[in-house]
């Protein structure tokens, strides 16, 4: 081996690793061992390197980094653990609540609302402003509940002493989602429409025929288009007045 | 393979050196800090397809040099050298006569170093990364990375030499004599 391919081999020589160890260096290392001039360059190629290396050796990663990686790995894998089941009962949990409130508003649209309180009362209100002809055109109370017992509907019903003094028209007996709702009529003295003879209206219904129905005796209070209405429950019935104006004119009869 | 491997262990091995490597790369301890995590990151995710238990420190280090160079690649559209896969013999250039080196200077010298020799003239000087290793941490056959570390080594020298040289005439510097 010459010196100048001793100096090409050496010349990958590294002293901070384990090449001295490698035999692809050992005969050019006896070699720099014997010859003076190599010696001295190689001892210069590794003074070199050495102070290069000693740069990047004293970098140091910052107080904390290694921590850091294994707390945030921990937290993803927490996260996984935790992570898909959660989704998927997350994911269940919003399909139910999405069926149960597809099926609730399916109820409530096919069975609640046509059985709802408020489209009682708005159908009332729709006979009652377009005064259809009633069953039994009489001024006399008795009369009328005599007709309404014979005929199996609601006749118990309680006046407010107003009403017991209003003037009666007759009545009428309404088939609403298959229960029986009589529609007791009065004249309050109002001048009326061509054809009218009624501008106060009772209807009564048992109070489980409908659902959301007043809970309290005392009047509640609600306009439909043009007439006032007042809804109050007692002893199972469901009691719903109607008159063209507001809810001051229907206080009188209540 | 990543559940064989205790993932702290793993780490408290390699982040270290993989941390002097990204430093070297990106001289910016933020940018290190990121790249060091996501090393690790990637190698929780993707660690079980590494098959041979022997090759976790080079498939660490390649997966830290590929997440660089995509970071470069994002920055800024540095151009690519190609190099002949020939075996290069390393500059026989006279040794300069210092014996320590601020290690600023130093990453300031190899930041001017061509990019494309600058990993492997980090692994040159960065422990226990032989040829073989760093040959397969930049996925290059032997003979490219030893000509591009003594292309780099060239480069790295003479700018060393340069600055020392400045340094010795009073203008400043990182070399300490």
């Amino acid at each position: 081996m010459t010196r100048d391919e001793a100096k090409r081999i050496l010349s990958w020589y590294r002293p901070w690793t384990n090449d001295a160890k490698d035999p692809e260096f050992a005969e050019a290392l006896a070699l720099a061992q014997q010859d003076t001039e190599l010696g001295q360059w190689f001892a210069q190629h590794c003074a070199s390197h050495s102070a290069v290396h000693a740069g990047f050796k004293v970098i140091s990663p910052p107080p904390g980094l290694k921590e850091q990686i294994i707390s945030e790995h921990q937290a993803r894998l927490r996260a996984a653990k935790w992570g898909k089941p959660r989704t998927l009962v997350a994911t269940m949990a919003g399909l139910t609540a999405l069926i149960t409130l597809s099926v609730w508003l399916a109820g409530s649209f096919i069975f609640k609302s046509e059985n709802d309180f408020t489209r009682y009362r708005g159908r009332m209100a729709k006979i009652a402003r377009r005064a259809y002809y009633m069953d039994l055109y009489t001024n006399n109370p008795a009369a009328i509940r005599t007709f309404l017992t014979e005929r199996q509907s609601i006749s118990n019903y309680t006046l407010t002493t107003a009403l017991s003094t209003a003037t009666n028209t007759g009545c009428k007996i309404i088939n609403w989602q298959s229960n029986q709702v009589a529609m007791v009529c009065f004249y309050t003295g109002r001048p009326l429409a061509p054809g009218d003879s009624s501008d106060l209206f009772l209807f009564v219904m048992k109070r489980d025929a409908a659902v959301n129905t007043p809970k309290s005796d005392k009047p509640q209070f609600a306009q439909v288009n043009s007439l006032a209405t007042a809804t109050w429950t007692q002893d199972g019935l469901v009691y719903l007045l109607a008159a063209p104006g507001d809810a001051e004119f229907l206080k009188k009869y209540l | 393979m990543a559940g064989e491997l205790d993932f702290e262990s793993l780490v408290a091995t390699y982040y270290e050196p993989l941390y002097k490597f990204a430093f070297s790369l990106s001289r910016d301890e933020a940018d290190a800090c990121d790249l060091t995590q996501q090393t690790f990151y990637v190698w929780a995710n993707k660690g079980h397809q590494l098959r041979e238990p022997g090759k976790v420190k080079t498939w660490l280090f390649t997966t830290l040099h590929r997440q660089f160079l995509e970071s470069r690649r994002r920055a800024t559209h540095f151009p690519h050298t190609e190099l002949e896969a020939a075996e290069a013999d390393l500059p026989v250039v006279q040794p300069i006569g210092w014996n320590q080196l601020d290690s600023a200077a130093v990453l300031l010298a190899l930041g001017k170093v061509d990019e494309v020799f600058q990993a492997p003239v980090s692994l040159f000087y960065l422990e226990d990364c032989s040829y073989k290793d760093i040959a397969e941490i930049l996925a290059v056959p032997m003979g490219t990375v030893k000509s591009r570390i003594a292309r780099g080594l060239g480069q790295l020298q003479k700018l060393l030499a340069d600055e020392s040289a400045n340094s010795t005439h009073g203008e400043g510097g990182g070399l300490r004599p």
